[in-house]
This record gives C-alpha cells, structure tokens and sequence, in this order.
C-alpha cells in the first residue's frame, strides 16, 4: 500500500503537471491555428470580394466600352455606307443636271415602260402618272432624260448589295428606274406623291438654296415586293438652274439590317432609329400580318429609361446606359450616323457582359475554398500531430514518471524494510543504499541508530544485571538484617513475668532502624530501640556494628548509661560519614519492676499505666557516634503489674500523608489509648493500620519500629 | 527545601526553608560545609524550617564538628518550637550554639 501510494503520488504529480502543460500548449496551439484559420478565411473572403468587385468593375467598363466602341464603329460603318448611297444620288443628280444642260447634243435615248417579262432582272424601266397615255406629253423629256441609262447601269455592280433601287422622278410626272421590279402595273407610276419625292421637292420648290439630299423613313412600296425600305434621294436642276425632279436610291432595311446586325451575337443586336423615332433597323424587326415589316417607332410605351435612351440618340448624342427591355437588364450603347440624322444602338444583356465576372467570382471563390481547405487539412494534420505527440510526451512522462517514482520508492521501501527489521529486534541489521542523496544519508543515519541501540540495550543488559545483582545482594542483606533482630515470639516462652513483641517495617529494603532484647542477667531484661541516620546500605552496617557493641556491653554486665557511654566512644572512632544513632535503652528489673533506662537522642517511649499513657519524660542525651565524650544520664520509673512500655522511632510520628501533615506524637497517643489491652501482636498491628490510613497511599519515608513490653 | 546564602564580612548566613530530610540533605550538605573555609562565623536562619530528620541532624552534627576543626563558630536563629522540640529530643540541644 505505502509503496504504491508514494509511486502513485509521485506518478500522478508529474502526470498531472505534464497534461496541464500540454493541454495549455494544445489549447494556445489550437487557438492559434484557428485564428489563423479564421484570418485566412476572413481575407480569402475579402481577397474574393475585392478582386470579384474590381474585375467586375474593370470587365464592365472593358464590356461597356468595347459595346460603345462597337456601337461607334457600326455607326461609322453605316454612315460611310449611307455616305456613298447619298453621294452616288448626288453624283447621279449632277449627272442629270448634266444631261439637261447639255440637252441640245444628246441624242434621245427612249427607255421601255416597265415589263413584267424583265421582273427579277435588272432593268431599266418608264412609267409615268397616267402611265403609256402619257407618253406623248413626256416623250421628250424620257428621251432626254434616256441618256441617264449608261451611268444608272454602270451602277449595276453596285446594286448587289445595298442599293437595291436607282431611279429619278421628274417634276414632269415620269419614273425612270434601274432595278429588278419590272412590272406592267409598275407602267402608272405618280413620283410627285411619293415621300421620298416630296421630301426633297418641297424643299427645293420653296427655296432652291436649301435644297439637300433627303432620307425617308422606312416605308412599305408595293413595287418593292412589300419590303421595308428607305430611300436617299437628292434634286436636280434644269438648264436654267430650275428644280426639275430627284433621284433616289433604295435601300432595303433587310439589307441594312443584314449590316448592321451582322454579329449581333456577339456584339449584341442592333437597332438603328430615325431622326423621327421610327426603327429603321432592327435584328429581329417582325414582319406584319402581311409579311411586310412594319415601320414602327422606336419608344417603348412606360419604359421611360428606354425612351430616354432613345431621345438621346435621336438628339445624336453617343454614349451608354443601363436599360431595361422586353424583361432583360441591358447594356445600350448608342452612337449618332450623321449622314442621315439617324442613330445606331447596340444592346447587349448585362448577363452577357458579367458572365466572365461571374466565372471570374466563382475562380476567385473556388481559390478561397481551395485555399481554405489546405488551410484545414493543415490544421487537421497539425492537430494530428499535437495529438499523436501529445500521446507520445504522456506515454514517455507516464514511463519516466514511473521509473523516477520507482527510483524514489525503493530506497524507502528498502528503508521501511530495514527499519521493520531494526524494530524487530534485530540489530545487526545494516541497510545498504547507494543513492548519493538525502536518503543514503538517513539510511546511514538509521544504521548507526541500530548500532548505538544495540550498544544501548547490551550496556542497559549490564546495568540491569548489576542492578538485578545490587538488588538480590540488597535483598540478602535485608534478610540477614531481619535475621539479626529477634523475630521469633514469644521469645521467652518460659518467662512468666513480662511479655514482648517488637516489629520493624523498613522504608527502604535495608533499614536504618533496630530493635534488639536479650537478658543481661537472669533477672534483667534489655530493651533496645534505636535509629541510624540515613537509611541504607550505609546505615545498616552503621547499624548492626552500633548493635553489636551495645549488646556486648550490655551483656558484659555494665549499666545503660555506661554502656552508651562506652558504645559512643567507640562509634565516634573513625566515623568519617559523620553518621549518628538515636537510641534508647532500658533494663527491666523484672522481680522489682524498676525500668532503668538511657535515651540517647531518642523519641521518648510511652508508658502505659492503668490505661494512661505518659511519656517516659527523661531529658534525652546526645545521640550516639555524634561527639566524643558524651555523658548519659539514666533514669528510672517503677512499672507495676500490667504496665505497658510502648518504644518507637520517629517512623510513626514523622509519617506523613499526601497534604505533608505529620502523623505527630498526639494521633500516636490517641492510638495508643484506643488500642492498648490488645495482644501486643495485635496492639502493634492496629498502630500501623492506624498509620496506613491516616497516609492514604502516600510512601512510607521513613523505617517504622515498634517494640511493646508488658510487666505482668 | 530552599536554602539562601549572603556573605556580610567574615559570616555566611544560610536561610533554610521547608523540609530538611533525607532527600535535600546532601544538597544543603554540599553548600553548607564549605561555607567554614570561608568564614569565621556560619549563621543558620530557621526560622522557615519546617521539618528536620535525622539526616538533617546529621548535617548539622558535621558541620559543628568542622566548626571545631577548623576553629570556625557555628550558630542557629530563629528555631520554631517545632524545630527546638527535635533538638531538644535528640540532644542537640546541649551542643548546638542555639540564639
């Protein structure tokens, strides 16, 4: 458990701070890239905006000014044509000027009426206004006018393509025509009530000086085949400069059409209004019911930006504009054939024009996506290869992690392990790392605890043994120590005349107190109680040496009082520990009861008499061993039968109890009173229960001895 | 037990308080004999004794014997009645110079 959990902590650590920084990286990574993203989206957008919008711009402008361009050529293209029209009419006008100034050297030329055997051929024809009738009337003048026939026919190559008529009318009522329309009924012919006739004249009749070349709106003519057609015509003058008819040259606008919108398809159809409004050509111009196409005029009804177009054409602006027709937004560029008044238009359909910026859009926007998704897939492989490298960095993070981890474990498990062993006891245990760090030194540290516990526990092991051995000598010295003093009672089982028991309880397992009774002579009994000061080893000797002497200077038949005497000399001698004994003696005299005694420093006894205690109240001497030369005073009191002698050392009075109260001399007696009468066994043992009780637990300070002797 | 000691000329004056038993006296023993190389006069203040054992005799015994040994006087004050009891029992009394 303990190893995984620190691997696990370790693991996790470098786990986690790893992910968080990939993770940070990834996201600003991705944040970026999509940013990027976003900026190439955002101005492939705009690039496409910008470049649809410019090359829409240019391409229009491009479009528009190659429409005006076109339009302006077509205008000078059919000006030109109209040009040479209008000039050969001028030509062919002198030319018959001409014939008429020169009227007198010309030969009559007489021309055929029209015949429908020559329609389809080209053709020189005569009709007049009141047809064959009037022949003799104009005779004259047709045959003149005749020489025209050589220049109209030379004409001939030109009437391939646009002129498709070449004629003059005379103020005199005739017709002569160069064309294709051949027709007997063509034989009546009335010029003067033509427009195109009465376009010019009614100029030149009026003003001659005003007169100039005339261009008709198109008009249907019965002789043309019902054809639309308009018509150049210009005067010519008499001899005398008079008015005397017109030419005119017919054009077909199904030719000028064919001109005109010749590449409609690609330039955009073509229209070409007159002066008056009225189309003259147009790419898709209908044919009537009739199949002749109708003249009709070139304003669209309600289509007010159409017509103004259209009014400014008329007016012979160039220029162009958008315009709306038949549903379709259209392009108009328009431009002035001054020749005739007129003006050509091109149109061409918006859509035509924008197709290019629609494919240029589309290129452009199809670039963008392209681009965009390069942009993605990039992005795409790019956030493949954070994943796969992020993949890659956790795995290696995950395997170093786990070796760090290990690497970190195994000395502290090999540490725990040693440790476990150190604590079970065995103390030889050396743990052995090589980790160069803080832990080879606690595992240093760790063995040389083993070491010094080992130490430790071995020097402890003598200690105790010395103790144990201390112990077991201090408990055979105890034992000699209560072997020493009379413990067998009664001690006198035949001696009827007193009674005695005496017990010492020590402190400490060797004792500084003694008690001590022998006979000094067969009559005399002595009684002993005495105090070393100290407690011990030390006082017991001091003690048992005091005991002796006292005994065998008691037995060598001297008096209390001398023997104390002579014991004090002796313990004095080379008593360097300056050690001292209290001491009381008595000899009972046990035929006359006289108690003699001594009391060297000693607690004083107590003596019982009838039931009373008192205190054997002698002046006590110095104790024992303290000074050399001590004289001891002895004393007597008489006991009488029953009297009682109760010796103790202060053990009893200085007990004291947890509050440090003395157990004092005053409970002693109190005792003493309650207890006395009792077998002195049982006297001395209620004295300690006494004792007992009164220190409630507390430790016994000092050695307690009790000796009671009874005068019977 | 408390024992304090001021020096005043040639006299040393211990003042000793509470128990004077078994336990404290080799501690005043250390401090108290010594005080007779110094001093021609060693004073005992008691009056804060309040208990005196054998022990605490015996100290005092010495230090009467190493007064005389060294030609030093030793004197007590201010014995309670509890204290003047002991000595009086033990005979200390006759050689203690008691004032």
């Amino acid at each position: 458990m303990k190893k995984k959990s620190i691997e696990r902590k370790i693991l996790s650590v470098a786990v986690g701070i790893s992910i968080v920084s990939l993770t940070a990286f990834c996201a600003v990574a991705f944040r970026g890239l999509y940013s990027v993203r976003a900026h190439v989206l955002l101005s492939s957008a705009q690039l496409g905006e910008f470049a649809t919008a410019n090359s829409s711009r240019v391409l229009e402008q491009e479009a528009v000014g190659r429409l005006l361009d076109r339009a302006q050529g077509q205008s000078r293209f059919i000006n030109e044509r109209l040009s040479s029209i209008a000039k050969d009419a001028v030509y062919f006008a002198e030319h018959v000027s001409e014939i008429y100034k020169s009227a007198g050297k010309l030969s009559p030329l007489y021309i055929p009426y029209a015949k429908s055997e020559n329609n389809g051929k080209l053709a020189i024809w005569l009709a007049s206004a009141n047809g064959t009738a009037d022949y003799p009337r104009i005779k004259s003048e047709a045959g003149l006018l005749g020489n025209v026939k050589p220049a109209f026919v030379s004409n001939a190559d030109d009437m391939v393509t646009l002129t498709k008529s070449l004629y003059l009318g005379t103020e005199s009522g005739f017709i002569i025509s160069y064309d294709r329309f051949s027709d007997d009924q063509n034989q009546v012919f009335e010029p003067r009530d033509k427009q195109w006739y009465k376009g010019v004249a009614d100029v030149c009749r009026k003003n001659r000086d005003s007169c100039r070349t005339y261009w008709t709106d198109p008009y249907n003519d019965s002789s043309s085949n019902g054809k639309l057609l308009v018509t150049c015509s210009h005067p010519f003058m008499g001899a005398d400069g008079v008015f005397k008819g017109v030419v005119g040259i017919d054009v077909f606008i199904e030719d000028l059409n064919k001109i005109v919108n010749s590449d409609s398809s690609q330039h955009g159809q073509a229209i070409v209004v007159s002066a008056d409004g009225m189309v003259i050509a147009l790419s898709d111009m209908k044919k009537g019911a009739d199949g002749v196409f109708e003249a009709k005029s070139a304003y669209v009804e309600g289509n007010l930006k159409y017509n103004s177009v259209i009014k400014r054409m008329i007016a012979g602006e160039s220029g162009f504009d958008r315009v709306n027709a038949d549903g379709k937004d259209l392009y108009m560029a328009y431009a002035p054939i001054p020749v005739t008044g007129w003006s050509v238009a091109l149109m061409r359909p918006i859509s035509d024009i924008m197709g290019p910026v629609t494919e240029n859009s589309d290129a452009i926007e199809s670039m963008t996506r392209h681009s965009l998704n390069a942009v993605n897939t990039a992005i795409v492989s790019v956030i493949i290869a954070v994943i796969a490298g992020f993949a890659l960095v956790a795995a290696a993070v995950i395997y170093l992690a786990r070796m760090l981890s290990a690497k970190i474990s195994r000395p502290i498990i090999t540490l725990e392990a040693g440790l476990a062993r150190i604590a079970s006891g065995e103390l030889d245990t050396q743990i052995s790392l090589k980790t160069g760090d803080e832990i080879e030194q606690l595992g240093d540290s760790v063995n040389t605890m083993a070491r010094e516990l080992k130490n430790y526990i071995s020097n402890l092991q003598l200690v105790t043994a010395e103790k144990e051995r201390i112990g077991a000598e201090l408990n055979v010295a105890t034992k000699i120590q209560a072997s020493m003093l009379p413990n067998k009672f009664p001690p006198f089982p035949n001696r009827r005349e007193f009674d005695i028991y005496a017990s010492m309880q020590p402190a400490k397992e060797v004792g500084g107190d003694f008690y001590d009774f022998f006979f000094v002579n067969d009559n005399t009994i002595a009684v002993i109680v005495a105090d070393v000061s100290g407690k011990g080893v030390p006082a017991a000797l001091f003690m048992v040496i005091a005991k002796t002497l006292i005994k065998n200077n008691a037995q060598s038949g001297k008096g209390p009082g001398e023997v104390f005497e002579q014991v004090n000399g002796i313990l004095c001698e080379g008593n360097e520990a300056g050690m001292f004994v209290t001491a009381f003696m008595g000899y009972l005299h046990l035929d006359i009861g006289i108690f003699q005694y001594v009391n060297a420093g000693h607690t004083p006894p107590i003596l019982i008499k009838g039931g009373k205690c008192a205190k054997v109240g002698v002046k006590p001497g110095f104790v024992l061993a303290g000074l050399e030369g001590i004289r001891y005073t002895e004393g007597e009191l008489l006991m009488r039968s029953g009297d009682e002698l109760f010796l103790y050392t202060d053990g009893i009075t200085e007990a004291v109890n947890g509050q440090d109260a003395l157990f004092g001399e005053k409970r002693l007696i109190e005792a003493v009173n309650v207890y006395n009468g009792l077998p002195l066994k049982e006297f001395t043992d209620a004295i300690k229960q006494e004792i007992e009780k009164f220190a409630d637990g507390a430790e016994q300070a000092d050695d307690i001895t009790m000796l009671v002797l009874k005068y019977r | 037990m408390e024992v304090t000691k001021s020096q005043c000329g040639g006299k040393v004056t211990f003042v000793v308080s509470g128990r004077l038993d078994a336990n404290a006296a080799p501690q005043f023993q250390a401090e108290f004999i010594p005080a007779f190389d110094e001093a021609s006069l060693v004073e005992l203040d008691l009056a804060a004794l309040t208990y005196i054992s054998s022990a605490g005799l015996r100290v005092l015994l010495l230090g009467e014997k190493t007064a005389k040994s060294k030609g030093s006087a030793m004197s007590l004050r201010n014995v309670s009645q509890d204290i003047k009891e002991v000595f009086d029992m033990t005979g200390f009394s006759d050689i203690l110079n008691i004032v």
